[in-house]
């Protein structure tokens, strides 16, 4: 109505989310220009980043759809594992990639799908079944690999390799999800209704939301982008172990909180924040190792460094008391 | 009565809070004498809470002072308050659930029971129910957990709470809203025998009569400034009513005419529906119609709205509406009646209807989704946000204002704007005025009577008798989940007459 005489005050406050999204970035891209002199831009060091994050930026965008409509999913990692997995049997049979993506994603899905059942119809928290599936899928890794001597050789290594050495694919499929997610986040029903229910789904559902659907839809979303970050997973690591891929859940949750994403989801949620937040990230861990920071405290270090953008840059504004009714 | 001397002991001099930004308060001198029923009436917003709250340290001051017997009052916290004799009962729930009802009645004053650091748990509940039994409260286990009891035997649990210190001012934040007749009649006891003994009550509520039969003096305040204090010699409802708007309302209240014909094409046909709430319920609303449904609150009147819009499920009977393409559907799922255009106002506001931290905007188009395509450009959301705010005046300082930040009014239109934008051509609205300023109010009733002449078929779910007198061609009276009568629109139709088929 009246936009033109908004204070500026009433801007900062309305853009909070914003200033988070990119001031944690902003802050860390001039720390880290600063302590490594500039080397962290360099085109060989751009280039390792890019494969760096391509794994993380992939789940996180799938990520935000279970966030945003209040889910807290700590399966990605294990389940990121087990796809990779089944990429190396498949691939190892067929020695075709577009099968073994296929055969990596419809197990990713099945898996979601099967956390999604769980809590919509037997109305167990979300984050308890994604634990339970955390578990399987990490017990069914080392079951397949007692099986098989404890390793797993990738006979077509070759083939998947070039997803590691050429950051043009990596570049190009972060690109198409990162498109991809912005559009079905921000411009579609399902986007839309998936913000409404984090905030309130009584609301949501008398709107006309149909949440099992919709949250269907959302672990579907999220089971795609984890089979498929599987493969660069694979090609990162170059073969499967027991721990591939674990930590990746509480990557993806501390990327996207710097990336300034409220983890009960709503409406402030946004897909800017996997974004920022996965850059972020990966520029701290990539900068402290170029700053020459001792890999044997690095976690710890992270650790700092993490808290305190946190609180240059997400402060609770508890100061403004609320208005009585 | 009159032999209690009324003298002065409780004063605010210039008295303001400023949330931010926003001043709440302003500058308000008030007067409070011995042995007064104080009422205290304003719109949403109008800062008839804040001061309460700061009377009883739930906000501090932030400028101005208050006077107690003379002396400035400057309380730490409500439980300084308490010290002091003032004691509040507020709108929302004031107990602890998990607790006995006799712990919360002392809760943070444990104290007063301990020996050696031990709390006699015997003297408490006693003492329990000697609070309880000085309001006349008799039949409730003191040593029972608060859940176990109703909501409005909570309320009286706390009104005990209050009285139990002896307060010489004792508040009532519009708590009688929540309450039914019983509860309402048992506070006004109370209320009157603090005045008989001299003690000063400060009464807030946004019932106008009920103000106007319990008051001695009425203090009006509108956005946050004292306006208008009036002598009960001088009560008179459109004096206030003018003066809490602050200019004349302009036409008329409740619709004016005794017409109660309606279009012959039926929009939404319930019938012999039966389940859990309801029995054997028929109903039928034509283009064109206002079909009122009174009740008390068990009733199942609310739920009936439910069903009717697919949230409840029906063991017998059928709903059938007339979907877009002109073919009959059977109302079973939320879906089904987005299909048939019914639009569905829940009673709570804050916790059904919208969604309170997202923006305006969203909260508009949210139920006009399935509508809007595939792609929903950003710009047709604007335009689309941008009419209804324009239509029903809703004040904001953008489209993109979280409706949080919006006064009770101002919320009410966001969630009667989702429906009205989206097409919906049948309207089930659950207690529409619900919490809603004299302004809004009337507002929201031209909005209503205008919506009949357009064609649009309009359900009232309500507790205000008044109100669906004045709007109704038709109301349907409930009871037990059953109807027991309809009565058709006249001049003559009295709240008597209702209340006769509701008990």
């Amino acid at each position: 109505m009246k936009e033109e005489k908004m204070k500026p005050i009433t801007l900062i406050k309305n853009s909070r989310n914003n200033i988070v999204c990119y001031g944690s970035l902003t802050v860390v891209i001039v720390l880290f220009a600063i302590i490594t002199r500039g080397q962290i831009f360099s085109a060989y060091n751009l280039k390792s980043l890019v494969g760096q994050m391509v794994v993380l930026m992939i789940i996180s965008i799938g990520m935000i759809f279970m966030f945003a409509h209040g889910t807290v999913d700590i399966a990605s990692g294990a389940v990121a594992g087990l796809c990779t997995m089944v990429i190396t049997l498949v691939l190892n049979e067929t020695a075709s990639i577009p099968l073994s993506v296929i055969a990596a994603i419809v197990t990713a899905v099945t898996l979601y799908l099967f956390m999604w059942y769980v809590t919509a119809y037997l109305g167990l928290m979300s984050i308890i079944a994604s634990l339970a599936v955390m578990f399987i899928a990490r017990g069914l890794v080392t079951y397949i690999l007692s099986m098989n001597d404890g390793r797993i050789v990738i006979e077509h290594y070759d083939m998947i390799q070039p997803l590691k050495s050429n950051t043009v694919y990596a570049l190009i499929v972060m690109l198409v999800i990162v498109v991809v997610g912005i559009l079905l986040f921000n411009y579609t029903r399902l986007g839309k209704y998936c913000k409404a229910i984090g905030d309130n789904p009584v609301s949501a559902e008398q709107s006309g939301a149909r949440l099992k659907n919709v949250k269907f839809w959302c672990y579907v979303i999220a089971g795609c982008c984890v089979g498929l970050a599987s493969l660069f997973l694979l090609a990162r690591s170059g073969n499967v172990g027991k721990n591939i891929g674990s930590g990746t859940e509480m990557d993806v949750m501390v990327a996207v909180i710097l990336g300034g994403m409220n983890l009960n989801g709503g409406s402030k949620s946004r897909m800017g924040a996997a974004v920022s937040g996965v850059v972020t990230y990966t520029l701290l861990s990539n900068g402290l190792t170029i700053a020459g920071v001792d890999q044997t405290y690095i976690t710890l270090v992270k650790g700092i460094i993490f808290i305190v953008i946190i609180g240059m840059t997400l402060r609770q504004n508890k100061s403004v008391a609320e208005m009585p009714r | 009565m009159e032999n209690v001397k009324k003298e002065v002991f409780f004063e605010t001099r210039k008295l303001t809070k400023k949330f931010g930004e926003v001043t709440a308060v302003n500058q308000v001198d008030m007067q409070i004498r011995t042995g007064e029923i104080r009422g205290l009436i304003g719109e949403n917003g109008s800062g008839k809470s804040t001061i309460s709250s700061m009377i009883s340290a739930i906000h501090p001051v932030s400028a101005g002072e208050m006077l107690l017997h003379g002396e400035v009052y400057q309380p730490r916290d409500p439980g300084d308050a308490k010290a002091h004799g003032i004691t509040m009962i507020v709108q929302e729930a004031g107990t602890i659930d998990g607790l006995t009802i006799a712990e919360n009645i002392f809760v943070g004053d444990e104290k007063r029971f301990s020996h050696h650091g031990v709390i006699s748990r015997r003297e408490m509940n006693e003492a329990a129910r000697a609070a309880l039994e000085a309001i006349g409260v008799t039949d409730v286990d003191v040593t029972l957990p608060a859940a176990a009891y109703s909501f409005e035997t909570r309320k009286l649990v706390e009104v005990a709470k209050a009285l139990y210190y002896d307060p010489v001012l004792f508040i009532v934040d519009e708590t009688t809203t929540a309450l039914s007749q019983q509860g309402r009649e048992i506070i006004y006891r109370i209320i009157h025998e603090l005045r008989e003994k001299g003690k000063a009550v400060l009464f807030i509520s946004h019932d106008l009569e009920e103000l106007i039969r319990h008051c001695d003096v009425l203090t009006v305040l509108r956005d946050g400034k004292l306006v208008d204090t009036i002598e009960k010699a001088e009560f008179d409802e459109s004096r206030i009513r003018n003066s809490m708007v602050g200019r004349e309302i302009s036409g008329d209240y409740y619709r004016n005419d005794y017409d109660s014909t309606h279009g012959k094409r039926v929009m939404l046909c319930a019938k012999n529906i039966s389940n859990a709430d309801l029995h054997n319920v028929s109903i039928t609303l034509h283009e064109g119609e206002i079909l009122g449904i009174a009740g008390l609150s068990g009733c199942g009147m609310h739920q009936l709205g439910r069903v009717l819009f697919g949230l409840d499920k029906i063991r017998e009977g059928s709903i059938t509406a007339e979907s877009e393409d002109g073919s009959s559907v059977s109302v079973k799922a939320v879906g089904d009646a987005l299909r048939c255009n019914i639009g569905y106002i829940s009673k709570d506001r804050d916790k059904d209807a919208l969604v309170l931290p997202a923006s305006i905007k969203e909260n508009l188009v949210l139920a006009n989704l399935s509508r809007m395509g595939g792609f929903i450009s950003p710009r047709r959301e604007r335009e689309y946000a941008k009419k209804q705010i324009d239509a029903l005046a809703i004040k904001c300082s953008s489209m993109n204002q979280a409706v949080s930040e919006l006064s009770g009014g101002n919320k009410q239109k966001v969630s009667f704007g989702k429906w009205i934008g989206n097409g919906s051509k049948i309207l089930i609205m659950d207690s529409p005025t619900r919490g809603v300023d004299i302004g809004v109010k009337t507002t929201m009733y031209q909005l209503i009577a205008r919506m009949k002449k357009e064609g649009y078929a309009i359900l009232i779910i309500s507790e205000e008798m008044p109100e669906l007198i004045g709007m109704c061609d038709e109301i349907m009276v409930m009871k037990n989940g059953a109807v027991t009568k309809r009565l058709k629109r006249s001049e003559h139709l009295s709240e008597q007459q209702i209340i006769e088929y509701m008990i």
